[in-house]
């Protein structure tokens, strides 16, 4: 065998490593990846598809109480905001939300967890891009820290806080 | 004849083992280079304006910045480096920030700043930046103060500067 053989092998041996551990991720989550999916899950019930049916928007709302503890705190820089809330509670105030607009979407960057056994950090940034039903555009972006905790073998979200990046 | 094989060599290159090792050389160094040297971003917003449009793209240069000072544009990262703010450093620690019928003060001194172009009513009282803070605004002050991200922040958030 020759040189050019035996690096061609490697290579492939190197490729199907890669693809076996991607089928074994997918197949086989981490609690970072289960974490992961959560955020995913947040992202996709919140945002608004063009397009999308009635019945799906109905889905939503019947599985979106299930993301969040029972209470679920929320710390942001408006004072009204602030308390600890339902997941019905929370889910019902987004759904009311989303009313006002024409499209919405939200989306997680930087996210890094910091997993304490059946507790979860989570240090972010959250994008919120949205077009208002009088075609005002509105684009927020925000440093969020979220706890989670591990309940039945679902992460669910316990608190949302505003991290102050910038302080008047 | 020489040349038509040098040009036919750069355009289609034999798919050997040293062109994949290149390829993966290159594909590697780029990774590096563009995560943590010239961050890539792509602006936007109109809180920079009319220093930088909205839409527009440059580079977040996190190498030889040397010491942050007043009048430095900087890119300043939340919970990492994939979204950032880009704000003008106008005052560093120590120093008292105030804004009165538009007019920005720096130790109750008066500022002139050329970068601000659009008219600006706001009025702030004045606010002490803390040790190893900058403070930050963006040069379009046309918008209410409360629907403005401004203020002091820490100068480990500060990734750097655009490149031009």
């Amino acid at each position: 065998m020759n040189k050019s053989t035996i690096i061609n092998r490697i290579i492939l041996i190197v490729l199907f490593l890669i693809v076996c551990f991607f089928i074994a991720s997918y197949l086989f989550p981490n609690d970072k990846e289960k974490i992961k999916k959560q955020f995913a899950n947040l992202a996709s019930a919140v945002s608004i598809i063009p397009g999308e049916k009635p019945i799906q928007i109905g889905l939503k709302m019947t599985t979106m109480p299930e993301l969040f503890d029972n209470p679920c705190e929320i710390e942001a820089t408006h004072e009204w905001i602030n308390g600890s809330y339902t997941p019905q509670e929370i889910s019902s105030q987004i759904m009311r939300a989303k009313m006002n607009f024409k499209s919405l979407s939200l989306t997680f960057y930087d996210i890094s967890i910091e997993l304490r056994d059946d507790f979860a950090v989570v240090n972010f940034t959250a994008r919120l891009t949205a077009t208002k039903k009088d075609n005002k555009s509105i684009e927020e972006v925000r440093e969020v820290k979220a706890d989670l905790r591990r309940k039945e073998k679902k992460w669910v979200f316990t608190k949302f806080a505003v991290v102050e990046t910038l302080k008047k | 004849m020489k040349l038509k094989g040098i040009v036919k060599n750069f355009f289609l290159p034999k798919l050997d083992t040293k062109y994949l090792i290149r390829l993966l050389a290159i594909v590697i160094l780029s990774y590096i280079i563009f995560k943590y040297f010239l961050i890539p971003m792509k602006i936007h917003g109109e809180s920079m304006e009319p220093t930088y449009k909205n839409g527009s793209f440059n580079f977040c240069r996190t190498f030889l910045c040397g010491k942050f000072k007043k009048g430095d544009i900087v890119a300043i990262k939340l919970a990492g480096s994939r979204i950032m703010y880009l704000k003008r450093i106008v005052a560093t620690e120590g120093d008292t920030v105030e804004f009165k019928n538009g007019t920005l003060f720096i130790n109750s001194i008066p500022q002139k700043e050329q970068y601000v172009k659009y008219p600006c009513s706001w009025n702030l009282n004045a606010r002490f930046v803390e040790n190893g803070n900058v403070y930050v605004i963006g040069d379009n002050r046309s918008m209410p103060i409360e629907s403005h991200l401004f203020g002091q922040v820490e100068l480990s958030k500060i990734a750097g500067k655009p490149l031009w």
